[in-house]
């Protein structure tokens, strides 16, 4: 057994530490930016992404076996997509937009059944006012309680994939998958209450219940508007009412393409593009920008940042980073891969290879034995 | 509170779209010219690695480290379950074997060997010796990572042994199915699990000369046992992935030598995984009346540039918007890039290119290859004894087609990789001819959608310089 050392000890007392996962088994993930990932039980799914081509590839993790596995897939098999949405409800998973070629964005809508490792395409019925979202990438999409909540993100009003128009988005959209629409879904266009957040994309949106009387919420961090945004948005789905919370602590540094993740009650922003200098004059471009490795977590109930200062060894944290995925399992929040900041080695961007986790306190509950066993098959 | 209106949009400003090109670039960029000093598109590597870094004589700059590792392709996954199941079915089985030998006891001291000839008596304690090997390397491979690999590599291997032992008396069909019949009789299980996996694998490569040792009269009592062998050759399944060419192209194919009737497995399988790019037609030359042994070599391939010229001319005429994709196997390769002088065809795809012929280097000044304007791809084996890279990134300084060059690792003129470079890659060779149309795919794909016009040939002072 290890002796912890000074570093370590440290670190124990707020609880957090990141773990390399070393020499996991099976086939590996090519690096890449711009993937998603999704968890389910004790696996993690990754699909999409690109590096040096969109990515058509889905690779599951196995956090228990240490292990990566391609599963055989069926059905409608989708082309690659980067910087889409991915989310799971039970064993259904839902993907939506992204970049599909190079200026070509999607909004296109598949479900992955998990038990059978099949693809099917969906034909969503249009809101019944409006029109249907349009194609766009860096969008967020949220499961929220049963339905799916879909926001901002970046189109392309040019036909011409070469010469793009781009145009930041701040339309929201719900996505009803259940009951009668099952099997298409059915997009629906909320009417919503207060200022709305301005239009963004590769922002992140994750969901939470109030503690005092379980409403559902929508939360809406970061994003790119021409500049890093640092805001935070909030969305009570009961009222669909939009507001501003007034948050503590000392706000982390706006930030794009990044990850947010929950974990217990509180969200952890991880990674991402930040401003090399912040800019007082509130200027609406900044010209520098890094990639960060730095982590923030928002405590939901009391709506109070903490930015955590983390190992100062190097080799102790995963290096700065953007467009990477993120989720939680158990009390543990995985990372892999993403783009390190501008790297580049011929002419492509150099992609990290590694996967972390990082424990963010003692395991909520007992890992069940049956967990343990469980396999992909088990599904 | 009142409703807002939720669809508001901003246009971007310029910036933006910087933001789109760095931030969500997910392709390959566009190779810079001006970035490469001969102007042509850097060697993709299969399975090829540099050797180790040895600091006392020699480091690579991290630079090149890099560079080089961009340039690789990537092993395909491949279905690891079905794979194992697979690679253990000769085992399932061989444990309903009906002789009392079980697997504590050594088989070969219940052997009676009384009456046996010398020759018997060798190829018996020969197949004892292939036998005892392929039970170590299963005991070694077990449970290693890419387990099913390692074991279809020990197999081939055991194979290659077994019939190397066959082809020493000649297949003479009392012997082989006298020990057949014997080993059978006495196998225990686990070493009947390695007898079967290697009939299976050589019914798969000479199924008339397996059949004949297999079914011999009078027909023993384990028959059953055979089910196995009587399937193909088991291999770990790449899984399949989607090629769709979006555009609307046709691929004749030369093949190594003229054929008619049976092709070899393996320019079937060639044919088959370059049918999941486009339609393929393939060139073929009958040999009515023995007409190729009475010709001589420059009137066959005459014939053949010929019989392709006309076949495309045939093509063009059925639909004359169709891209022709000429793709050559090895001499084919040759013959395809004399058809490309005559034709306009898309793209020339050369797998396994001779640089050093019978007739001396490719690319001298009168070789009127060096004039082709198509794009060319030149597939070759990094040990090919006919064609180096450097040769090769030489001669394509010289030509004034915009070509790419695709090295695959280890491999020989053929583009077979020998098995010690698939243990330790941990593929098998259909993974790498797998990556090899995956490159092909790419470029083809690339060429139709961008077809670059003809460059100036690096002046042939440079030639050196690579």
């Amino acid at each position: 057994i290890d002796v912890p050392d000074e570093h370590q000890m440290d670190s124990n007392l707020t609880g957090f530490r990141w773990k390399r996962v070393l020499n996991p088994t099976g086939p590996q993930p090519r690096p890449r930016h711009g993937h998603r990932a999704i968890n389910i039980k004790e696996l993690m799914v990754v699909f999409g992404g690109g590096n040096e081509g969109i990515v058509d590839e889905l690779h599951v993790y196995n956090t228990v076996t240490n292990q990566w596995y391609v599963p055989v897939l069926k059905g409608d098999v989708p082309n690659g997509c980067a910087a889409y949405g991915f989310v799971v409800e039970g064993t259904r998973m839902f993907v939506f937009g992204g970049m599909i070629e190079y200026g070509k964005y999607s909004n296109e809508l598949y479900e992955l059944q998990a038990t059978k490792w099949e693809w099917r395409k969906m034909y969503p019925e249009s809101p019944d006012s409006g029109m249907s979202p349009c194609p766009r990438l860096g969008h967020s999409f949220t499961m929220v309680g049963e339905k799916i909540f879909l926001f901002g993100g970046l189109a392309n009003e040019s036909d011409d994939p070469k010469n793009n128009i781009p145009k930041y988005l701040n339309d929201l959209y719900i996505l009803d998958t259940r009951g009668v629409h099952s099997h298409n879904g059915k997009w629906i266009v909320p009417k919503t209450y207060g200022d709305s957040p301005p239009p963004r994309e590769s922002h992140t949106g994750i969901s939470f219940a109030t503690k005092s009387n379980g409403n559902l919420n929508l939360l809406i961090y970061g994003g790119m508007s021409g500049c890093r945004l640092g805001d935070l948005w909030l969305l009570e789905t009961d009222s669909m009412t939009w507001s501003k919370p007034r948050t503590s602590g000392e706000a982390p540094l706006p930030r794009s393409l990044h990850s947010s993740t929950m974990i217990g009650n509180k969200m952890y922003v991880f990674g991402g593009w930040v401003p090399l200098v912040i800019n007082d004059s509130k200027s609406t471009t900044e010209r520098e920008w890094k990639c960060t490795n730095t982590l923030a977590v928002l405590d939901l109930e009391t709506m109070t940042w903490d930015n955590v200062t983390l190992d100062t060894v190097e080799e102790n944290v995963p290096r700065a980073r953007a467009g990477h995925c993120a989720v939680g399992i158990q009390s543990r929040l995985y990372v892999w891969s993403g783009r390190d900041g501008y790297r580049k080695a011929w002419n492509n961007q150099v992609c990290c290879k590694d996967l972390w986790y990082l424990e963010v306190s003692k395991p909520l509950y007992a890992v069940k034995v049956a967990l343990v066993r469980a396999s992909t098959h088990a599904l | 509170p009142t409703p807002s209106e939720s669809s508001s949009t901003i246009s971007a400003p310029s910036e933006s779209s910087f933001s789109e090109k760095m931030e969500h670039s997910y392709m390959r960029d566009t190779p810079v010219r001006s970035d490469v000093s001969n102007g042509l598109m850097p060697a993709r590597n299969i399975l090829v690695h540099h050797p180790p870094q040895c600091p006392s004589c020699h480091t690579y700059p991290p630079q090149q480290e890099e560079l080089s590792e961009m340039q690789q392709a990537h092993v395909p996954p491949y279905d690891e379950i079905a794979a194992k199941e697979a690679m253990n079915e000769c085992a399932r089985i061989a444990k309903y074997v009906k002789n009392n030998n079980s697997d504590e006891q050594d088989w070969v001291t219940r052997v009676n060997k009384f009456n046996w000839t010398p020759t018997q008596e060798t190829v018996f304690e020969r197949v004892c010796t292939i036998l005892d090997q392929d039970q170590l390397a299963r005991l070694a491979n077990d449970k290693r990572q890419h387990e099913p690999i390692h074991r279809r590599i020990s197999s081939d291997k055991s194979a290659s042994r077994f019939r190397k032992l066959l082809a020493s008396v000649a297949w003479e069909s009392r012997i082989t199915q006298w020990i057949h019949a014997l080993l059978m009789e006495h196998l225990s299980p686990s070493y009947m699990a390695s007898y079967l996996e290697i009939l299976q694998t050589l019914k798969t490569k000479l199924p008339t000369l397996v059949d004949k040792m297999l079914f011999g009269r009078p027909l023993n009592n384990s028959q059953e046992l055979l089910a196995p062998v009587m399937k193909k050759r088991w291999e770990p399944n790449i899984l399949p992935k989607g090629r769709q060419l979006t555009h609307n192209a046709i691929m004749v194919v030369l093949p190594t030598m003229p054929t008619s009737g049976t092709v070899s497995d393996r320019m079937q399988k060639w044919y088959q995984s370059l049918a999941t790019i486009t339609q393929v037609v393939q060139i073929s030359l009958p040999n009515t009346n023995n007409r190729i042994g009475n010709q001589n070599l420059d009137q066959v391939s005459e014939t053949i540039v010929s019989l392709t010229r006309v076949k495309i001319n045939e093509l063009r005429t059925d639909n004359p918007s169709r891209g022709i994709i000429l793709v050559g196997f090895n001499a084919g390769s040759a013959l395809a890039l004399q058809v490309a002088l005559s034709e306009s065809v898309a793209c020339v795809v050369c797998m396994g290119f001779a640089y050093n012929t019978a007739r001396g280097p490719r690319g001298t000044p009168d070789d009127r290859m060096l004039d082709i304007k198509a794009p060319i791809l030149f597939v070759i084996g990094q040990n090919s004894a006919r064609t180096s890279q450097e040769e090769m990134e030489g001669l394509r300084e010289r030509m004034q087609s915009e070509s790419s060059l695709v090295v695959v690792g280890s491999a020989d003129d053929a583009l077979r990789v020998p098995k010690s470079k698939r243990r330790i890659e941990g593929v098998t060779q259909s993974m790498v001819d797998y990556m090899v149309v995956e490159e092909v795919f790419e470029f083809v794909n690339r060429t139709l959608s961008n077809p670059p016009g003809p460059r100036m040939p690096t002046s042939l002072m440079h030639q050196q310089g690579y």
